[in-house]
């Protein structure tokens, strides 16, 4: 009975998708129509941030992007993805945010391209062996996950991050305000660096190598 | 190769599910973001509330409150209208002076009228007759005194002529000679004015000299038929 009366009233009042709530947003700045917006994509905003940063610092940017948001709200036109256009916000947020902390370091995508030994295998012996045993239960853990992501460059962290969001080429292309192309090389190397890392943990090839451990703060650091 | 390739993909996209999942933002985290939201919303409405306005802005209201502006304000011309004609009244009635040249006994020796009835003429060769008993009695006496001097005038008048404009007065009023927007009026202690006629005033009461004519005060001789003649009188008007 309450589906039904449910289904009716959602019938009457049909609920806004994300391009309508946001549009309505802009022209009419009340709180309450942005909350559903920070409700539906607060969650996605703050994986991006925290596959770049840390938990305290993803928290400040995603309250920051929100605050842009609000200012920049005249600047969303209809037809644009709702999505992306927070995602581009969020990551000039971040950006701006790492160049104001002087940690900003976007290494170019050639330098990882000839990544030494040692950064393939960034990982730490801890996550390395978090890996193997996570192999063996055939499945990552959610450490080892992070570790893993952690020890892509930032510029290949990005885009297979986005890409892991569910955008397109194209639609990271847009958000990072880079070409087609250098997107496809970015997620490529990240895929095989990613996949050396699977194939290093069943070889075990790290193991015996004395690295320095370089993790995903501490490259932004 | 492409198996293992949908493998690796696959495997991927779920750990970073489940890690979504595991690490979703916390409650707390979003109520902070909505209280931020709400406070800066506040703020900025406080800052720019103006602008925001002022975006919104809408003619209708202006013309609504202009015709009811209008509606309101045409009545109040009205009675500004009125009170500024109560202030300054049109044209009153006009008191004609009666200025008796007949009286002027201009084959006497001794010509007594027009000095009487106004202040000094400038006539050269006139004699200004001298009223002081009268100027310094009371208003009883003086019209007694004025009425004597009528009767007196009737018996030495020779011909018809000079009959004329020679009447009894029963009252007698102070008044003060007061010029305003040019024109001179003779104002009573009750502030009621009479106009008095231009020519009357060019001819005689200022040609007078007389170093303050607006401050000037008359005895106003009149009865049923008008003012029959005004004499100047030195004592300041005493009015109660």
């Amino acid at each position: 009975m309450t589906k039904i009366s449910s289904l009716i009233k959602g019938w009457l009042n049909p609920a806004l998708d994300a391009e309508q709530q946001m549009l309505a947003y802009s022209h009419n700045p009340e709180p309450a129509l942005l909350n559903p917006l920070v409700e539906q994509f607060s969650d996605d905003l703050y994986h991006f941030l925290l596959a770049q940063s840390d938990v305290a610092m993803a928290e400040e940017i995603l309250q920051l992007t929100w605050l842009k948001v609000m200012e920049k709200r005249q600047g969303f036109t209809e037809g644009n993805s709702v999505k992306s256009w927070l995602f581009t916000i969020a990551r000039n947020t971040l950006i701006d945010e790492l160049r104001r902390s002087q940690r900003w370091d976007f290494s170019d995508i050639d330098d990882a391209q000839n990544a030494s030994f040692a950064e393939q295998c960034s990982l730490s012996h801890k996550s390395v062996e978090q890996l193997h045993n996570d192999r063996e239960q055939q499945k990552l853990s959610d450490e080892s996950f992070r570790a893993l992501i952690h020890s892509l460059p930032l510029a290949q962290r990005e885009a297979i991050v986005l890409q892991l969001e569910g955008f397109s080429i194209v639609d990271i292309a847009i958000i990072t305000s880079e070409k087609t192309e250098t997107i496809k090389s970015r997620l490529r190397y990240a895929r095989q660096s990613l996949k050396k890392q699977f194939e290093r943990i069943n070889d075990n090839q790290c193991r015996d190598n004395h690295y320095v451990p370089v993790s995903g703060q501490e490259y932004l650091s | 190769m492409s198996a293992n390739h949908s493998e690796f993909e696959h495997s991927l996209q779920s750990a970073y599910q489940r890690y979504k999942a595991k690490h979703r933002l916390d409650a707390a985290s979003k109520e902070r973001i909505m209280a931020r939201i709400e406070s800066t919303t506040d703020a900025h409405q406080l800052q720019h509330g103006y602008l925001s306005r002022y975006r919104r802005f809408s003619y209708i209201k202006p013309a609504i409150i202009s015709c009811i502006a209008l509606v309101l304000i045409l009545p109040l011309f009205n009675v500004l209208k009125e009170q500024t004609e109560r202030i300054k009244p049109g044209q009153s009635s006009v008191v004609d002076v009666t200025y008796e040249e007949n009286l002027i006994a201009t084959n006497s020796e001794q010509p007594v009228r027009l000095a009487l009835t106004l202040p000094p003429l400038p006539m050269n060769g006139v004699p200004d007759i001298s009223f002081s008993e009268v100027a310094t009695s009371t208003p009883e006496q003086k019209l007694l005194s004025f009425n004597q001097l009528v009767e007196n005038l009737k018996q030495e008048a020779q011909s018809a002529t000079q009959l004329v404009g020679l009447d009894f007065a029963d009252e007698i009023r102070q008044g003060r000679l007061v010029q305003l927007d040019g024109d001179w009026f003779i104002e009573f202690c009750n502030e009621q004015r009479q106009l008095l006629r231009s020519g009357v005033i060019e001819q005689s009461l200022l040609a007078s000299k007389a170093a303050d004519q607006s401050n000037m005060t008359f005895d106003v001789y009149s009865n049923q038929n008008g003012v029959i003649a005004l004499l100047q009188n030195t004592q300041p008007l005493m009015c109660d």
